[in-house]
């Protein structure tokens, strides 16, 4: 098997492979986390966040396929297969997110809950069921139910659900609840932040708004290719890479902010007072007078404090 | 090698130490203003409390045991992993000296490693009414500890005084 | 929403310590339990914690009792169920509003709370309270309603027990 890619393509397979191994890694910490307090919000948490490595891998996948095996029908049927399946992976992260969010952030009753879910899985199921049955028994030359992203300079192109005529609605559903949960929660953690008395719950809170944001610039960064930038090789690998930092970044900020390591905790608290006092930044406070008044001289350093403590005692 | 035994080498020393006293001698007062700089109220400790302070080159991992009867029984086995004891007394409470007495020599003899620090704090000198630091030291026969390394400070967490002093000494000898 | 029992229980000089039980129909042992793990290891003022011990469940309202002279106490306020079937959000909404309002009106000492025991057992029965505390106090609280603070504060804490560490 003679291996011979463009040189584009190297950036989409090595990128792949670090968005790949940095998201396996946060993974991995949630994992951690959800053994640790093995509660219902860390479950949901590690399910929104899995479905995001899940597309990853699956994208990943279907290029290297697709560039390994070029013209190989039935290797690129899967690699299409791989690639839609990661979109509605990436696409139900929404959902994961929402049920997450109902935990704390928001508080949707029973009936909301139920139609919100009916109706997201009913686009996606409708939108994944129709799209796969293209995949296999339509045109590839023309296809209905998917869209190719031709990547201008790669060996393989992005699969995407339909992007004109009316089945646009399919995606355009799926972004319109998708935007709107995201605001949601924006919005949400906008106001929790502005109540939160803590310091350390205050900027914690902010940093979950941004994970949000970041996560819902995932998709829309990807909209860019529908407007044209696959066409321009340089501009695809760009767009390209910047969504994987937006996606890396998403999730860096969505483990720091709803996980809160201890070390992020007491960055964010700020140095303790007497770690400021040692270092110089503020003031010593007023010294007791019985704890230096059998000094044989008076203190002019704090490191003697020690031994005038010891001579008092003699 | 040894530019790669440097380069790994852990730089930051952690240390663990454990507050114990009665209860209601200031225990968690004294945590809190060591991390805030003022006085906040607290309420009794159910158990223990857990703060970890950043110093240069130094972690302190403080665990502010809870000092209740009920919660003294948890107390040997965090101590015997401690690096450093405080030790509060409530200046104030001369009815219940001697049981302080009793509890601070039970650690000393049976809970700690007799090489680490002990930082004995006699603590609410803000009150009129108190023992001076000079009749507690006799009270508590603190000269009898022999080579455990001790200081003893007059400490105050509601005005803050003598908190830095005394906690200058045991990071010192953390230092040493 | 009717418990079986609700239990007054505070931090004494020795550890917890029960302050008062109306109706007083609970077995000793099964008491005693309730005592010890009614407030949790590092509990703090505003927790809200549930158990069972054999067929009985409780959830306990951590609060801090405050003090003009001495320094806070914490204690908290229980109630038992004999199944799982209660809703513990609606009784954390009734006893947090309940120590809220004597906070507020600085009335959240161990003796009203003593008092007014038997009361909101009888309002949490009646899903209705209202508890004449002064001539100039009273506390009602509708549990259908649902205040928008409340679901804030719920939000605040909720990220503590459930995510952050």
């Amino acid at each position: 098997m003679a291996l011979v890619l463009s040189s584009y393509s190297y950036y989409y397979l090595i990128a792949g492979i670090i968005n790949f191994t940095v998201l396996s890694f946060l993974l991995v910490l949630l994992i951690i986390h959800f053994f640790r307090k093995r509660t219902v919000g860390t479950f949901l948490l590690i399910m929104t966040y899995a479905s995001v490595w899940i597309n990853e891998i699956l994208m990943t996948l279907a290029f290297y396929l697709e560039a390994l095996y070029p013209g190989n029908e039935n290797y690129l049927k899967a690699a299409q297969t791989m690639q839609m399946t990661g979109v509605f992976f990436l696409v139900y992260t929404i959902n994961w997110m929402y049920f997450f969010a109902n935990r704390h952030l928001i508080r949707d009753n029973d009936l909301f809950k139920l139609l919100y879910t009916s109706i997201f899985s009913a686009f996606v199921g409708v939108a994944g069921g129709l799209a796969y049955y293209d995949i296999y028994t339509g045109d590839r030359n023309n296809p209905f139910w998917y869209s190719i992203i031709e990547l201008a300079g790669a060996d393989f192109n992005l699969n995407y659900p339909p992007t004109q005529g009316l089945r646009l609605i399919l995606i355009g559903g799926m972004f319109a609840i998708g935007s709107i949960t995201y605001l949601r929660l924006i919005v949400r953690t906008t106001r929790l932040t502005r109540k939160a008395k803590d310091l350390v719950t205050k900027k914690g809170l902010r940093i979950v708004s941004l994970s949000i944001l970041f996560l819902w610039l995932t998709g829309l960064v990807l909209a860019l290719y529908i407007f044209g930038a696959n066409r321009i090789p340089w501009l695809s690998v760009l767009v390209y890479l910047f969504r994987g930092m937006i996606v890396i970044t998403a999730v860096i900020l969505g483990y720091l902010g709803w996980i809160m390591p201890e070390w992020l905790r007491r960055r964010l608290r700020g140095k303790a007072w007497i770690a400021k006092v040692y270092t110089g930044k503020l003031p010593e406070p007023p010294k007791s007078k019985e704890n230096i008044e059998k000094a044989p001289k008076p203190i002019t350093s704090p490191t003697s404090a020690n031994q005038i403590v010891e001579i008092s005692e003699q | 090698m040894s530019f790669l035994k440097r380069l790994f080498r852990q730089r930051t020393k952690r240390v663990t130490i454990t507050i114990c006293g009665l209860d209601n001698a200031g225990k968690t007062t004294i945590v809190r203003y060591l991390v805030a700089g003022e006085y906040k109220s607290t309420v009794p400790t159910m158990g223990v409390n857990r703060e970890v302070i950043d110093l240069p080159n130094l972690q302190m991992d403080i665990f502010d045991l809870g000092g209740q009867l009920d919660f003294r029984g948890i107390w040997p086995e965090i101590n015997e992993k401690s690096d450093g004891l405080v030790y509060v007394v409530d200046a104030s409470d001369y009815i219940r000296l001697d049981e302080s007495k009793e509890i601070f020599y039970n650690i000393i003899n049976a809970q700690i490693n007799p090489l680490i620090p002990v930082l004995i704090l006699l603590n609410k000198c803000d009150l009129e009414e108190r023992l001076s630091r000079i009749e507690f030291i006799n009270a508590f026969d603190l000269p009898s500890l022999g080579n455990i390394k001790w200081a003893c400070f007059v400490t105050s967490a509601i005005t803050g005084e003598g908190i830095y002093d005394a906690f200058r000494w045991f990071i010192d000898a953390f230092q040493e | 929403m009717k418990p079986v029992s609700l239990c007054l229980v505070q931090m004494g000089t020795k550890g917890l310590e029960l302050v008062k039980v109306y109706p007083n129909v609970l077995p000793e042992e099964i008491l005693n339990q309730i005592v010890v793990k009614s407030m949790p290891f590092n509990a703090k003022n505003g927790d809200f914690a549930s158990s069972t011990i054999g067929d009985a469940v409780f959830s306990g309202y951590i609060f801090s009792v405050p003090s003009e002279n001495e320094r806070d106490n914490i204690a908290s306020l229980v109630a038992v169920y004999n199944n799982m079937n209660y809703d513990s959000n609606a009784l954390r909404k009734v006893f947090a509003f309940t120590i809220a309002e004597l906070k507020k009106n600085n009335v959240a000492d161990i003796e009203t709370l003593t008092k007014i025991l038997p009361n909101l057992y009888n309002g949490l029965v009646n899903g209705r309270l209202k508890i004449k505390i002064s001539s100039v106090i009273t506390l009602e609280f509708d549990m259908q309603y649902k205040d928008e603070k409340d679901v804030d504060l719920e939000s605040l804490n909720g990220f503590g027990k459930d995510l952050w560490k």
